[in-house]
């Protein structure tokens, strides 16, 4: 399977009595960067971590490629990982391993290299993302873009087919912000891979993405280009892009 | 107002939950084990986690239960010498000191201590794995978190207690000899009288109390940890959790195990 498109279809999600996705229906485009955007709350994470098996639908499908994933079992969704990365919001780096040891896990936990040869695709890896002097360090000894920038050194390793971010600029200031759009960016030249990026940061989503898509009330109310997102005359598109407090999204929805 | 049926059903329906929820987490408690027993034994073996799983529940643990048996040793023997003296059966002291010590205070009184060490670290540290995604993480990479996490913590606590326990059977006769002798108990009685009256097997099922205890204790931080919710606070309320059943749980099986092996 090459870079590719990803299919979903009537996904539902609710936990107890709250309905959080109503019926997604969603084409990510393969070798393209796929903006996922919505309000804080509104279903984004919870439809990432559908994606990657995290979590179970209540109904619906969810196609990779010919492959449909939702509802199967471990040992298919452990075949499909394999093939798939996921940049966590936070870098989800293991404390207690060094860096060096955190990019050269996933080689090393399915024995695609020996020890000494991960630890040199590891440095090499990092030295392409001008960290190589953190080899040695623990993570909590670096900064919130240098663990962003080793988690997706540790995404990449396996050079997988399909990556997506989990709001990657949140919490970071403008400048680390770029630095992280210049990485996706990055990610897709390099790799080829289907890039999906699940984000509230407007800015970059106009400028980044080949494709736009948002969820409001557990629905995606348009997948489209940028540029047909800017023209929208949907009033909780066209709040969502003013950051309005006023409009069909109420404040504390 | 309460109806006359919500008050008299209210109460049952609470018990009714709570042991759903009860029944609902023995069921997950096992499976959990199942699969980390499962993930020890098939291969890949990832040798250097579980040495480093041993390292940590066993060799850190050495100071705590010397100085736990040393002194439980000697002071069982300050009681026992006390109640023995009056029938003149003092003899008897060192044959009762090691036999309470490897039936029983050895085998619970290690577990315990390593439980409040060990335990509760597992059950933090997987906790705060769990809180910062790194557990999703590990299976996001198609690894199984439950063979890479808690498969080698189970088998680290099912070697390691029986090896404390003995250092703590050991260190507990030692404190005994040691209160015996200078409460006037002659010394060669002393261990004359072990060598008559403890058998191979009294030191063998406490051994084997010990493994039990060990599974008992590491799986149960792991599973606390593992399935930790609600960020910081979830991952102290796990913690103190974990150590608490742990402690209830060894102290049953203790008794049951007694009732059948003595």
């Amino acid at each position: 399977m090459s870079a590719p498109t990803v299919t979903i279809k009537d996904l539902n999600k609710s936990f107890g009595q709250t309905q959080v996705l109503n019926g997604i229906d969603l084409v990510i485009q393969a070798a393209r960067i796929n903006f996922i955007i919505g309000q804080s709350g509104g279903g984004k994470s919870v439809l990432l971590k559908l994606l990657v098996g995290l979590l179970e639908p209540d109904r619906g499908e969810i196609w990779y490629g010919h492959q449909q994933m939702a509802g199967q079992p471990l040992k298919e969704w452990r075949r499909m990982r394999l093939k798939m990365a996921l940049l966590f919001q936070e870098g989800a780096l293991f404390d207690s391993m060094s860096v060096g040891e955190n990019v050269a896990f996933p080689l090393w936990v399915h024995n695609r290299a020996g020890s000494a040869l991960a630890s040199q695709i590891a440095r090499d890896r990092l030295k392409e993302l001008e960290l190589a002097s953190a080899f040695d360090h623990r993570p909590s000894d670096l900064s919130a873009g240098e663990r962003k920038r080793v988690a997706l050194a540790r995404a990449l390793i396996m050079e997988p087919e399909i990556l997506f971010f989990d709001e990657p600029t949140t919490g970071l200031d403008p400048l680390l912000s770029e630095q992280v759009d210049e990485l996706i960016l990055l990610t897709l030249e390099r790799t080829g891979a289907t890039v999906v990026v699940v984000s509230h940061d407007i800015p970059a989503t106009l400028r980044l993405a080949h494709n736009v898509s948002m969820i409001f009330d557990g629905r995606i109310i348009l997948s489209a280009p940028p540029d047909d997102f800017r023209r929208s005359g949907n009033p909780v598109i066209k709040q969502f892009l003013a950051g309005d407090a006023d409009g069909p999204m109420g404040f504390l929805d | 107002m309460a109806s006359p049926h919500s008050i008299l059903l209210t109460p049952i329906a609470k018990v009714g939950s709570k042991t759903l929820g009860s029944l609902y987490h023995l069921g997950n408690y096992s499976l959990l084990v199942a699969r980390a027993l499962v993930g020890a034994v098939v291969p890949p073996w990832r040798v250097r986690g579980i040495l480093r799983q041993m390292e940590m529940v066993g060799v850190d643990s050495i100071f705590v239960v010397i100085l736990t048996g040393l002194f439980t040793g000697g002071v069982f023997t300050l009681q026992v010498i006390y109640g023995f003296r009056m029938f003149q059966a003092e003899s008897l002291v060192g044959p009762t000191v090691a036999l309470g010590m490897c039936r029983e205070l050895g085998p619970v009184l290690t577990a315990l201590m390593v439980t409040g060490r060990v335990g509760s670290s597992m059950a933090a540290e997987l906790g705060a794995m769990r809180v910062t995604e790194q557990i999703d993480a590990l299976t996001v990479m198609a690894a199984d978190p439950i063979k890479y996490l808690i498969s080698p913590r189970i088998v680290a606590g099912l070697v390691m207690l029986p090896l404390l326990t003995a250092i703590a059977d050991f260190t507990g006769i030692l404190g005994g000899y040691v209160v015996a002798v200078a409460k006037g108990v002659d010394a060669g009685q002393f261990i004359a009288r072990i060598q008559e009256h403890v058998a191979v097997m009294d030191i063998v099922n406490g051994l084997i109390k010990s493994a039990v205890f060990g599974v008992i204790l590491s799986s149960v931080g792991c599973y606390k940890g593992f399935y930790t919710r609600g960020g910081a606070e979830g991952v102290g309320r796990a913690t103190t959790s974990a150590v608490v059943i742990s402690y209830v749980t060894i102290l049953v099986s203790d008794f049951l195990m007694t009732a059948i092996m003595f």
